[in-house]
């Protein structure tokens, strides 16, 4: 008995010693995911488990998983324009409570590589919510704008620039001048403070390259330079950050230009709607455009970024303002926001002044049926329209210019949502041969619509002359460029659309439903398909493995995010039922 | 499992055979051949078992490292000498777990494990015997789960193999005396021991059932090993 008893007591602490403890924390983690299309596979950041699991589709509909580790807490998730960066930004265990707690950080996942993806983490100082993606690849930047304090203190100026390309380097104490001279490597990434009038940073924007003054030679000439500017939007200010600069140590940093858009005397404050950007003549170092609107006023706000010999930053934007509607005052603000512009763009002109390469910005004022031209020297020309246009874009690249090259540029207008009346407005090509409705030829579509789509947002699309009309209620058109047709497709209720990379298919599904359907472009050969669970999304991506490009082999995967999450993977070029394939269970797998 | 359970019961009439028939010698023998059925017997074993898992493929189907199991036992002396005895025998171990994963979806594991124990005894007279037991066999590993993002059941069973290592102390409950008496006695017994079971490969797959012909891929949660310390708490009735 006393044996048995000695053993009894041997058992428990055994027991003890061996962890009758609990499982792993992953598996009591509450399942909640959510999922993003990169060019070649599926991200399913998994934030409960700190991981990112990558689904990619192999040529057999099988699929492939990998996994990487990612910060606390997700905050952010966003992809590079060409799909292969994923850019996982979180606010880690905030505030810090221990040693162990995680910092803030941003995580870069590369797939463009073969075999495991590259990661690349950048520790940050303090949490911020919103992220911005350099669509050329470049940079991303981080800051706080509308999002809710998470400290005690905080400053809302701060942005943190990132170099995706380049790996976490932390200040050095004797940067000095940084590599090029001598200096160790730049840092990465960069916290600046951006000077404030006032105001927070709400919106950034990574400008294209731009052609802009750069001081003068040895001769005394001027001379330009093309460099990159990150345009900072806060509630009463433009700011611009000379990228070429801003990672470098702060005695060759050149400071942020900020330029007040009210005129100091108020407490007025603007809400960002937009900014465009145009180099001008890329000859010109002292041609290059800023134009900027707002959802608070009726101004557009021209900046022209012109030389300033012998200051710090070797140009200076010069501003103008032009009303396109009833100015805004206190007594009247309902009747100024139905003037507001809904979208402004850069367009050239005919007969081309000589002086202003027939660069005029072009703003929409759907509350007066108008548009608005505004010139080179602020004078505004109204032009009603025979609807009230929301949208715009330039299609001249795919169309032609009527007048040459360089010549007028082609627009596309539409509406979003219905008319005041109910009666749809349809699509409208304007030739701005000159700045009348002369040119104007309306496509009808017979329902109001939600969006339009471009077919192939790349380069190597094989069919950009095409657009998806996307309906409110039911129903798509697509509508050729060129030719200026729109086909209408029927559909039950508004489905999803996902529109492949290299621009020959389109995939339309209902979120919640188990059928799918592949249109084929630019034919619009019907391919119905369903699957054995309701669809989430739906990514089309190349194969695991295959080289970028139009003709890279490719699959559609639909995701169910029943459960464990599945997927459904179809041959993007030969969808049927019988050789699509079903993955199961995929945030099972690779438990940590 | 019944397969397990029916042979079990047919191995333990084997052994009740030759005991009936060596027990009944002693009441017409001479002293000489007297026979202890304390030492010599047969026994039938029903009790508990609990084991350890710390691998990390068993947290799926559980929330912590403890599996219980029942078992069942039959065993009989084939060899006495002074205070030792030797009795081979027949186990059969059923227990499993089931667990949610992820808060979606519930992984099920069940184990039967069945051995051949072969015991080595020390008695102490009225007081019982101390054994140690190498208990080598097979072990039959069902895995299921049950998610909503597969069209069935994910489900996978192997067969491993097992060795079961354990050693314990048997106590005589009653009748403790009338050591030559062939009679029913009754014992309490409890051991401690080691499981070694073969790594499993946790690649569950849908049962589709025949004739349908979707392609589904099922999900690999990895491996999992089923070693681990146990113990064992018992009844058991000899004659």
């Amino acid at each position: 008995m006393k044996f048995t008893t000695t053993a009894a007591g041997t058992l428990a602490l055994a027991c003890a010693a061996a962890g009758c403890g609990s499982r792993n924390g992953y598996w009591n983690q509450p399942l909640v995911a959510t999922s993003y299309g990169l060019a070649n596979g599926v991200a399913i950041v998994d934030d409960a488990a700190h991981r990112v699991v990558i689904v990619s589709a192999n040529a057999d509909q099988s699929v492939s998983e990998q996994q990487v580790t990612v910060g606390h807490n997700v905050a952010t998730v966003a992809t590079s324009a060409d799909g292969y960066k994923l850019y996982v930004m979180s606010t880690g265990d905030w505030p810090p409570q221990s040693v162990t707690d995680q910092l803030p950080e941003l995580t870069v996942v590369d797939v463009s590589t073969r075999g495991s993806p590259q990661v690349k983490s950048y520790p940050m100082q303090q949490p911020l919510s919103n992220l911005v993606i350099d669509p050329l690849g470049q940079w991303a930047a981080a800051y706080a704008g509308a999002a809710q304090s998470t400290s005690l203190v905080e400053n809302p100026n701060e942005i943190v620039l990132f170099n995706p390309n380049l790996d976490y380097t932390p200040a050095a104490p004797d940067a000095g001048a940084g590599p090029d001279a001598g200096g160790p490597p730049l840092q990465n990434p960069v916290t600046l403070d951006i000077q404030s009038f006032g105001g927070t940073p709400q919106q950034l924007t990574f400008t294209p390259p731009l052609f802009l003054p750069d001081g003068t030679d040895a001769n005394g000439n001027e001379v330009g330079a093309t460099t990159r500017l990150l345009l900072i939007e806060s509630t009463v200010d433009l700011t611009m950050l000379d990228m070429s600069y801003a990672f470098n140590p702060p005695a060759t940093r050149r400071p942020e230009i900020t330029v007040q858009l009210t005129d100091g005397t108020t407490t007025q404050q603007e809400t960002p709607a937009g900014v465009v950007v145009d180099d001008g003549d890329p000859t010109d170092p002292n041609d290059a455009r800023i134009a900027l609107w707002t959802s608070t006023d009726t101004n557009v706000f021209v900046f022209k970024l012109i030389a300033s010999p012998g200051t710090v930053n070797p140009f200076v934007p010069s501003i103008n303002s032009a009303p396109v509607g009833e100015a805004c005052t206190t007594t009247n603000p309902g009747a100024c926001r139905d003037q507001i512009p809904s979208a402004v763009a850069f367009v050239h002109t005919s007969p081309l002044p000589a002086n202003d390469y027939g660069l005029q910005v072009l703003a929409l004022v759907p509350g007066l049926h108008s548009a608005v031209f505004i010139d080179d020297s602020d004078e505004t020309t109204t032009v009603p329209l025979p609807a009230a246009y929301t949208n715009l874009s330039l299609v001249t690249n795919v169309v032609g210019s009527s007048g040459g090259s360089p010549g007028p540029d082609v627009a596309l207008l539409w509406q979003q949502g219905g008319s005041n009346d109910g009666q749809p407005s349809g699509v409208a090509f304007w030739g701005l041969q000159d700045t009348s409705t002369e040119g104007i030829d309306v496509v009808s579509v017979t329902e109001p619509i939600q969006a339009v789509l471009d077919v192939g947002g790349s380069s190597t699309s094989m069919n950009p002359q095409l657009k998806v009309l996307q309906l409110e209620d039911s129903g798509l058109y697509v509508l050729d460029l060129i030719a200026r047709t729109a086909s209408p497709l029927d559909t039950m209720g508004a489905p999803s659309l996902t529109i492949s990379t290299d621009g020959t298919r389109m995939w339309a599904f209902a979120p919640g439903g188990k059928d799918l359907a592949e249109i084929q472009l630019p034919g619009l050969n019907l391919v119905p398909l369903t699957t054995p669970s309701p669809i989430g999304s739906v990514y089309d991506v190349t194969l695991a493995g295959a080289d970028a490009g139009a003709s890279a082999p490719s699959a559609l995967i639909a995701t169910h995010q029943a459960g464990a999450w599945g997927a459904t993977v179809f041959s993007a070029s030969n969808p049927t039922i019988a050789t699509a394939r079903n993955a199961t269970s995929l945030l099972l797998e690779g438990a940590p | 499992m019944k397969a397990c359970f029916f042979a079990a019961l047919a191995l333990v009439g084997l052994f009740a055979s030759p005991a009936g028939a060596q027990s009944a010698a002693p009441d017409m023998a001479p002293p000489e051949t007297w026979v202890d059925h304390r030492e010599a017997m047969t026994r039938l074993e029903l009790g508990y078992r609990g084991s350890f898992v710390p691998d990390q493929g068993f947290d799926p189907f559980s929330g912590n490292d403890f599996m219980p199991e029942f078992y069942l036992a039959a065993s009989r002396t084939v060899f006495t000498s002074g205070r030792f005895s030797f009795a081979p025998g027949v186990e059969w171990d059923n227990g499993g777990r089931s667990s949610q994963v992820r808060q979606v979806d519930t992984a099920s594991l069940r184990l039967n494990r069945l051995t051949v124990p072969l015991e080595g005894r020390v008695h102490f007279g009225p007081w019982g015997y101390a054994f140690a037991r190498v208990a080598p066999g097979v072990a039959a590993l069902q895995t299921q789960l049950t998610d909503a993002s597969s069209p069935a059941t994910l489900s996978k069973t192997q067969w491993l193999f097992a060795t079961d290592l354990s050693a314990g102390y048997a106590w005589l409950l009653w009748p403790r005396f009338q050591a030559s008496q062939l009679t029913g006695r009754l014992w309490l017994q409890a051991d401690v021991g080691y499981a070694l079971v073969a790594q499993a490969q946790l690649n569950l797959g849908p049962d589709l059932g025949s004739g349908n012909a979707q392609r589904v891929d099922g999900v690999d949660l990895g491996t999992l090993s089923m070693n681990g310390a146990f113990f064992r708490i018992s009844a058991a009735a000899s004659f």
